[in-house]
């Protein structure tokens, strides 16, 4: 392999590219990062909680940024509003199908306008891009969340905000092609969109400068609320005649673990309840809360637990050993006629034996002993050891009265979700699932659904907090539930409409939700079976309240209801998925499936289509040891912190040469100037490398007209870019004004044609290979052997890119569409 | 004829940015454990993961790496060789084009003398006399004999309370 000299112009003096310079400045030091400030408040009524999201992005660049931000939000929560807003402009969001909002994201960022898209990747997991962000400005984008909070019968309740996405373990081999999206995860065959879920950390240290404001509002509405703790974070709590108002004591606090906060409302109003909402054409949906009854002494099956122990290196530290003290808490609150058995796994699964063993003293104390040998080390292979553990159940000799438990002790920190829920749904058998979720920043989304699908519950332990309260609740609920078999009915009432279509069975101690469409009813009854066969039967009225969550709350579960089956009836897939869609467009309802994008008409302010392209960096999760191996290379020699460096990135000395430009808006002449650094091209945006979504509906068709414009302005370039190498070979400094004019009209020629999406490679070239060329060639001080050197370099990126643009225009894709959100459901 | 440069193993990818950083002097024999060795396998993952380094091309489900990685590979250890922590690097060089890497390597190479002496680490036991007062030991120290060192404590305690006005007998 030959080196890579020409392309490091160390060492020769007066090669000047000349497009951007950083420079080390002593003193003040300016964050060169997109996101600005988030904000999160919470208003809390009835066991809803809705939550409004904003999150501001600023440009500290000299060219048009294109923001990228992977973050969480609560697993299950329903996202029904988004908006972007510009100075004091607001300009609501739509919900299109997601391949169409994308399309239409990128057209608008193609035409040099402001642009924002969220996507949902996984049930917690989403991103947001937020195109064209003027230099100097920002822009802020607002999400409307809403969810249902757990409760137990003690009163009990939990609001889990979650601020950062956790490492995960990527599974699989890397596959070839267009990656999904901005992380540093390569795509797998197991994780199809791993580089949408693994946005960059920062360094230990970084102050990334995020302001973060949360404040929650418990509406009370008479009832008396105690113990208000949150578990995680310094707050302000503010006691009103009608709310508790608690807000974060600092807005400097890092963005490394999830917001927590439990209350407890006083007992006396824990019954079952139903409440209903009516929307403004009529529609009416309710949300049912059913309560267990209190339940007298031990009257559950005998049990055959089997603990899937997750030791994998995302567990190092303290939630290791939080991990292992859970298991061995829960190993306690087993009977004498109960059997267990241990599955600790990182890449490979170890069995603490190959059979059950009798929770005895004697058994408790090898299971006690087996955890203290458990440390963090390896993957988080999770699938194969839920598929052993689940085999184990199932392969048990004899059964009869013994109920079969999975009980997965982990912090859900994987990527390839979908294959483990489907290893659940298929294997489960008759056995029970429960989860107990193990992180200050913890897959929540996920655990929950497991949970779900595996018809137990799940839980959430802070590492290093107090297990004893945390999993109070768990030892009592794992096995036998309380009441099973629960359905609806009533006068008037869309018995159909239920979701999750089976309302989960009552543990004690915890209430169970479903949602459905009461139509015309007043009450409900619920009716289900003791586990002694006994009738359970209650009658409710439906309690009317202002809360259009209830909508939007009913839509999401309803969606959650048909992912699951989308996930396991491959040949059902075309109908499901139209609908979700259906379901998400008439709720404005963001699903995997669809996405929400807003776009800013009012002005271009990006003409030129010069683009950078930045992923926001965020947080190692708290508590988290992992690779302490790499650990060496954070902390490096001192440095005295009055040398820190600081960038500046300055104007472009060439600054005289204004005139030549394409006359950008008066308003926005900076920003549209061509003379800006060039972006990354490594990391070219979502705009632009849209290559494997291609278009299956409603994309404009390619017509003649299209094919010819794009095909003369795409010679009139090559024909310029030939002249001014055979200038530079010539050893003259070639004129540029040609180039960039037939570069601009390019440009603005492809922001009109379909087949901008097709030709990521041309459009790279254009946006920054080609801005390099003409700055380069305008800098005070370029040698024409440089030049000629940058040229000849460029000349093979641009032959890449025609070859690229004739398959287009041929209509040969590089690529067959496919929609990678479609595997990860 | 340019150099194909834009299908590096991950392993050609340390090799060329080793050999560019010696040419430029930029690497240079480790005497003090720190880190401004030549770039390896892990180390560049590593770098990846902070978004440093871009995520590779995969090739036949192999990683390939491009000049535009080279060149952050270069830039990054040339700075460390500067002395300067990884926090640092991160913050200068995150969301950078090409053209400012370029920018930011030779504004390290045309100064090379910037770089600042090494850090020498000196390990000390401590030992609590009584509160208030310290006994700092450096490692590898050998007692010379007691009855001077007596001498020279109680020397230094009379000149400490002296200047105090305190008085421990």
């Amino acid at each position: 392999m030959k080196p890579a000299e020409s392309v490091v112009m160390v060492d020769r003096p007066g090669h000047f590219r000349g497009v951007g310079r950083v420079e080390c400045v002593r003193g003040e030091e300016k964050v060169m990062l997109p996101l600005a400030a988030v904000g999160m408040k919470a208003r809390v009524s009835d066991r809803v909680a809705r939550v409004t999201v904003t999150q501001t992005f600023q440009n500290p660049f000299t060219d048009a940024l294109e923001a990228v931000y992977i973050f969480p939000l609560s697993g299950g929560s329903a996202v029904s509003d988004f908006e972007m807003r510009v100075g004091k402009r607001v300009i609501k969001g739509a919900v299109k199908e997601r391949q169409e909002a994308r399309a239409t994201y990128a057209k608008a960022t193609q035409e040099g306008k402001r642009a924002a898209l969220m996507e949902q990747e996984r049930d917690d997991v989403f991103t947001v891009s937020c195109g064209n962000i003027p230099p100097g400005e920002t822009v802020t984008v607002v999400i409307e969340t809403a969810e249902r909070l757990p409760f137990f019968d003690d009163g009990m309740t939990e609001l889990r905000l979650p601020v950062v996405v956790a490492p995960r373990y990527i599974a699989g081999t890397p596959v070839d092609g267009e990656p999904t999206g901005d992380g540093v995860e390569s795509d797998t065959d197991t994780v199809p969109d791993a580089s949408r879920i693994t946005p960059p950390r920062l360094v230990e240290g970084f102050d990334p400068k995020v302001s973060l404001h949360i404040e929650v509002e418990l509406l009370t509405a008479g009832e008396e609320l105690r113990d208000v703790a949150c578990t995680q974070h310094a707050v302000r709590t503010s006691l009103g005649m009608e709310k508790v108002a608690i807000r974060l004591s600092s807005e400097q606090e890092p963005l490394d673990r999830d917001f927590v906060l439990r209350w407890r409302i006083a007992s006396a109003s824990l019954r079952t309840t139903c409440l209903g909402w009516k929307d403004d054409k009529g529609r009416r949906f309710a949300m049912l809360s059913v309560v267990p009854p209190k339940r007298d002494g031990f009257l559950g099956l005998a049990r055959d637990v089997v603990f899937v122990l997750d030791h994998s290196g995302s567990m190092e530290g303290i939630k290791m050993a939080s991990a292992a003290r859970s298991c061995s808490m829960l190993l306690q609150t087993l009977g004498p006629r109960d059997r267990f058995a241990i599955a600790a796994f990182d890449d490979s699964t170890s069995w603490m034996d190959r059979q059950f063993t009798w929770a005895d003293d004697a058994g408790l104390a090898r299971g006690d002993a087996f955890l203290r040998t458990v440390s963090a080390d390896g993957g988080t292979e999770l699938a194969p050891a839920l598929g052993e553990a689940l085999d184990a159940v199932l392969k048990r000799r004899e059964t009869s009265g013994r109920s079969p438990v999975v009980v997965i002790l982990t912090d859900g920190e994987v990527g390839d979700e979908s294959g483990i829920l489907r290893i659940l749904q298929k294997k489960l058998g008759d056995a029970r699932a429960f989860t107990v979720g193990i992180d200050t920043a913890v897959n929540s989304g996920f655990l929950k659904r497991l949970a779900a699908l595996g018809g137990g519950t799940s839980s959430f332990v802070t590492p290093g907090g107090d297990l004893e309260d945390a999993l109070r609740s768990v030892g009592r609920e794992i096995g036998q539930p309380l009441v099973t078999d629960l359905s609806i009915a009533g006068n008037g009432l869309d018995a159909a409409s239920l979701a999750p279509s089976r309302i989960p069975d009552l543990f004690a101690g915890r209430a169970s939700a479903a949602h459905f469409l009461p139509t015309s009813a007043t009450t409900v009854r619920v009716s289900g079976r003791f586990s002694d066969g006994r009738a359970f039967d209650q009658t409710v009225p439906i309690h009317e309240i202002d809360q259009p969550a209830l909508a939007s709350l009913w839509a999401r579960a309803r969606v959650a209801d048909l992912e699951d089956q989308f996930r396991l009836h491959p040949e059902l897939q075309a109908d499901l998925k139209t609908q979700i869609v259906r379901i998400a467009c008439e709720h404005t309802l963001l699903t995997r499936f669809t996405a929400f994008v807003a776009v800013d008409h009012a002005e271009i302010v990006n003409a030129a289509g010069s683009s950078r392209h930045v992923v926001q960096p965020v947080e190692m999760p708290a508590k988290w040891e992992m690779d302490k191996g790499m650990r060496v290379f954070c902390s490096a020699a001192p440095v005295q912190d009055a040398e820190c460096a600081s960038i500046t990135t300055e104007p472009l000395q060439f600054e005289a040469c204004c005139e030549e430009a394409p006359a950008p808006s008066p308003k926005n002449r900076k920003s549209a100037s061509p003379k800006k650094p060039a972006s990354r091209s490594g990391l070219v945006g979502a705009s632009l490398s849209f290559r494997d979504s291609g278009r299956n509906q409603e994309a404009p068709t390619l017509s003649d007209k299209h094919r010819d414009d794009f095909t003369h302005a795409l010679e009139a370039f090559a024909k310029a870019l030939a002249a001014a190498r055979t200038e530079s070979r010539a050893g003259r400094i070639p004129q540029t004004d040609v180039l960039e004019e037939a570069r601009v009209a390019l440009v603005q020629t492809l922001a009109a044609s379909p087949l901008a999406p097709d030709v990521p490679l041309l459009q790279r070239f254009l946006r920054q290979s080609a801005l390099e060329l003409v700055a380069a060639c305008r800098t005070d001080g370029a040698t024409a052997a440089g030049l000629h050197e940058m040229f000849e370099h460029h000349a093979r990126l641009f032959e890449s890119a025609l070859k690229e643009a004739d398959a287009a225009v041929a209509g040969q894709r590089g690529r067959r569409w496919w929609a990678f959100w479609e595997k990860t459901v | 004829m340019t150099p194909p440069t834009d299908d590096l193993t991950l392993d050609e990818l340390c090799q060329d940015a080793t050999r560019l950083l010696q040419k430029h002097g930029l690497l240079d024999a480790q005497t003090d454990g720190r880190v401004s060795d030549a770039p390896d396998a892990r180390t560049v993952r590593y770098y990846t993961t902070m978004g440093l380094v871009d995520r590779p091309r995969i090739v036949d489900r192999e990683a390939r790496y491009g000049w535009r990685q080279v060149l952050q590979v270069l830039t990054i250890k040339a700075l460390q060789h500067q002395g300067r922590p990884l926090l640092q690097i991160q913050k200068l060089l995150y969301g950078r084009s090409e053209a400012e890497l370029e920018s930011v390597l030779r504004g390290v190479t045309e100064r090379p003398q910037q770089r600042r002496p090494a850090v020498k680490t000196v390990t000390v036991r401590e030992v609590v006399l009584e509160p208030g007062l310290r006994l700092l030991v450096e490692d590898g120290f050998a007692a010379s004999d007691a009855d001077s060192l007596v001498a020279r404590f109680r020397a230094a305690v009379a000149a400490l309370s002296a200047s105090n006005g305190g008085s421990p007998s």
